[in-house]
């Protein structure tokens, strides 16, 4: 059965080019969340394999959200994705619970690669 | 806390590690192969690094890590010591002076924006050394290990824990690397314990590394497990772990006995490498030294000082048969205590000779000569403030050596000697004197240069003929002479041998050239130890009590009227088959001359080289003296070296025989 991934990022253009690169390498994405508040909901209601994590997000941001699902699920396996430039908050992240981090502008192989070295 | 209270001590320590990275580069060039030089210079400049970064001075801290880049490049023999980046690394030495001086002296600090891009060059342009293929290099994973941690190693495996070295490549083009490195700790923390990271924690967090890092890891775990844990992380080239082994070639892995026989072999010679040659272990402090400002130093001098004038004032007023054991105890003390305060004074000649070799070194580049430098007695101790003042004298007739005495390397083998010449510089104590040698196996004195300098300076008529080597160095040391034929970077600037020759003078010192044409020059300066207290012999001339410095009285005579002669209309005595000139020094300095019957109190004292017999009223006896500087207006007369406080209270002036006659 294709792991499932939920994407969080406030932009749609986001969500949607990565939507695009996790569905063609065989992943299932079951949610997109467009802030923290919306990902912590989200996490609850579908128990995705793994999650990605956009850090800058209205309402709630990234490491909060990272924050409180692991509070809810130990064994979440996020990863958290960046901008150039956000080298604390990456780190933030990474010791909230993090299991890898991604810096925009994407690159499609790092994504699978990240995803797959993450559900391993 | 205030850090600017740690300034100047600071400063000191900042001083002595440029001048070890100074002298570290210097065996660095002669044998770049010596691990244990590197490591050394590293280290200095690490620690540079972390002083100046803790005292907020950035400038210093920034150039600094630029320069430990490099050489932490050298270290790990990613970048080969070529003439350019020694070259490179001695200009950074001067910059750090600089900067140095800039920043404790609170002055502009002159931007180093180029000397940076001279060393971030060095850093960029090495040939990729590291990411060859792994499998070649597996036994190159070791690192080496200090004391302690190879200790914890030793007792984690006592607990059952296996070491390893892990390898880490990181994907060229990886983002953030230093994050990247993060997440590889923090996955390998879970199953391990990182004794320690290479290039440092700190070196990772700056990125300041390639793509490569290697950790020392204690763990219960597999090497194929911590393997397999790190190959799980996004953008790692590749991963390396082998087991650790020190140096009494005890794998530090018990459950792992995978490893084979030769690659272990070859890993223990990797962790401890270069056994360093006995004479490449170095001390760097062998003494605990406190550090003291130095106008403490001068007031406890000066205070014992008065103690000693005072105990020969008291001494004075209690006659001699009532001397009883306190008093000879008291004289026996001050006498001590005086030796130590003086001893405080006394270093080693080797603050100034240190900074040589650097600068012959430099010389020798620029000029293209090949120079040996060769010092001797460079432990030879001698009053501090000589030691401060000596330094440009000395610069000068190694400059002097360098620029008119070695010959270029094809005359010399012309000549049928070596094609490399040798500069000696050493210093010897001498009664209570110090000597300082500098000669070279150069040409020697080139005399009839000399002469006609001179006589085109107007200081020799045309018509004289050839001149002694005497009359030669006479010639060097007067003022305005020099006999460079262009003014190069190393001397000849105009300000020749006089004003060596008059620092030399200044304390108390004479400079004497010896030569031997085509052969060889030595210069030989001869100082006091100290300059705060001498012995003195204490005369009267015309009712004036004054005092005579003792290392230039030879003796004391009673002469009869009927022993003195008339020599070219001077008056002279026959001393043992000697003529001595003969001198009323009340008449010398001015005073009235004597005029009384009787036999004649005659003091010998030697200038330069010869004796000279001094007619005086009285003769006192010897006494130790605090010698002050009379100062203003009245510092420069005849004669007169300065002045005492005696222990009646009136005031002796000290003779300077050097410029006591004409």
């Amino acid at each position: 059965m294709a792991k499932t991934v939920m994407i969080t990022d406030d932009t749609a253009f986001m969500r949607m080019t990565l939507k695009n690169v996790i569905e063609k390498n065989g992943y299932t994405v079951v949610a997109e969340a467009a802030d923290g508040e919306e990902a912590v909901a989200l996490y609850k209601e579908f128990r995705p394999d793994m999650v990605t994590m956009d850090i800058t997000m209205p309402k709630m941001d990234g490491i909060t959200a990272i924050k409180e699902i692991m509070k809810i699920d130990p064994n979440a396996k996020i990863i958290v994705c960046s901008a150039m430039g956000q080298k604390p908050m990456v780190i933030e992240a990474l010791s909230a619970g993090a299991k890898d981090f991604l810096v925009k502008p994407f690159d499609a192989e790092r994504v699978v690669e990240s995803l797959r070295n993450i559900s391993s | 806390m205030d850090i600017s209270s740690f300034k100047e001590v600071f400063a000191a320590e900042a001083r002595d590690y440029l001048q070890s990275l100074n002298e570290d580069l210097l065996s660095f060039e002669n044998d770049p192969r010596d691990k244990t030089t590197v490591d050394e210079m590293f280290r200095a400049a690490h620690s540079l690094k972390g002083m100046a970064g803790t005292m907020g001075f950035d400038e210093l801290a920034e150039f600094t890590h630029e320069m430990e880049s490099v050489l932490d490049l050298l270290r790990n023999e990613e970048l080969q010591p070529t003439q350019d980046v020694i070259n490179a690394l001695f200009a950074s030495v001067d910059t750090l002076e600089v900067l140095l001086e800039q920043t404790i002296n609170e002055e502009p600090i002159t931007s180093v924006r180029e000397q940076i891009a001279m060393l971030e060059a060095l850093t960029k342009k090495r040939p990729e050394v590291m990411p060859e293929p792994l499998q070649e290099e597996a036994a190159a994973v070791a690192v080496e290990l200090d004391e302690f941690k190879r200790e914890t190693l030793k007792q984690g495996i006592a607990q059952g824990f296996a070491g390893f070295f892990v390898k880490v490549v990181l994907r060229e083009n990886t983002v953030l690397k230093s994050v990247r490195v993060y997440t590889v700790f923090q996955a390998v923390e879970e199953v391990a314990t990182i004794i320690q990271s290479n290039p440092s924690v700190q070196e990772l967090e700056e990125e300041e590394f390639d793509d490569t890092f290697i950790l020392t890891v204690l763990t219960k775990e597999s090497a194929e497990r911590i393997q397999q844990i790190v190959e799980n992380i996004s953008e790692i080239e590749a991963v390396e772990v082998e087991p650790v082994a020190l140096e009494d070639g005890q794998a530090l892995e018990p459950e792992l006995p995978k490893a084979p026989a030769a690659e272990t072999a070859a890993a223990v010679e990797k962790a401890q490498p270069a056994a360093p040659a006995p004479a490449a272990v170095r001390q760097h402090r062998p003494e605990a030294l406190v550090r003291v400002e130095t106008e403490r130093l001068d007031k406890l001098i000066n205070l014992v000082g008065e103690l000693v004038t005072s105990r020969t004032q008291v001494l004075e007023m209690v006659k001699v048969e009532d001397s009883i054991g306190a008093l000879d105890q008291l004289d026996r003390v001050t006498t001590e205590l005086q030796y130590a305060a003086m001893s405080l004074r006394m270093v080693p000649i080797k603050q100034v000779f240190d900074r040589f070799p650097r600068m012959v070194r430099d010389l020798a580049q620029s000029s293209g000569k090949d120079i040996n430098l060769k010092i001797y007695g460079e432990m030879t101790e001698l009053d501090r403030s000589i030691v401060n003042q000596i330094g440009d004298p000395l610069v000068h007739l190694i400059r002097n050596s360098i620029d008119h005495g070695l010959e270029p390397a094809a005359d010399r083998t012309a000549k049928g000697k070596p094609a490399a010449g040798t500069i000696t510089l050493g210093a010897r104590h001498e009664g209570s004197h110090i000597l300082i040698e500098i000669s070279d196996d150069g040409q020697g004195l080139n005399r009839e240069r000399i002469r006609a300098k001179a006589v085109e300076k107007g200081l020799l008529s045309p018509d004289h003929g050839p001149i002694t080597v005497s009359e030669a160095a006479d010639l060097l040391f007067s003022a305005g002479f020099s006999t460079a034929e262009q003014v190069t970077d190393l001397s000849g600037r105009g300000v020749g041998l006089d004003a060596v020759k008059s620092t030399v003078e200044s304390l108390s010192g004479t400079i004497e050239i010896e030569s031997e044409p085509g052969h060889y020059m030595r210069t030989v300066i001869k100082l006091p130890l100290t300059l705060a207290i001498i012995k003195a012999l204490m005369v009267v001339a015309d009712g004036e009590t004054l005092a005579i410095p003792i290392q230039a009285v030879r003796e004391n005579l009673q002469v009869e009227r009927s022993q003195i002669k008339t020599v070219q209309q001077h008056e002279v005595i026959m001393l043992r088959n000697e003529v001595l000139p003969l001198y009323d020094l009340a008449e010398c300095l001015g005073f009235k001359p004597l005029e009384t019957e009787g036999p004649l109190s005659v003091i010998v004292v030697e200038i330069r080289g010869q004796k000279v017999g001094f007619v005086v009223e009285d003769l006192i006896g010897q006494q130790e003296i605090v010698i002050k500087s009379i100062g203003g207006i009245l510092s420069d007369i005849r004669g007169i070296a300065g002045a005492t406080v005696l222990g009646n209270g009136t005031i002796a002036l000290i003779i300077d025989n050097s410029t006591l006659i004409g």
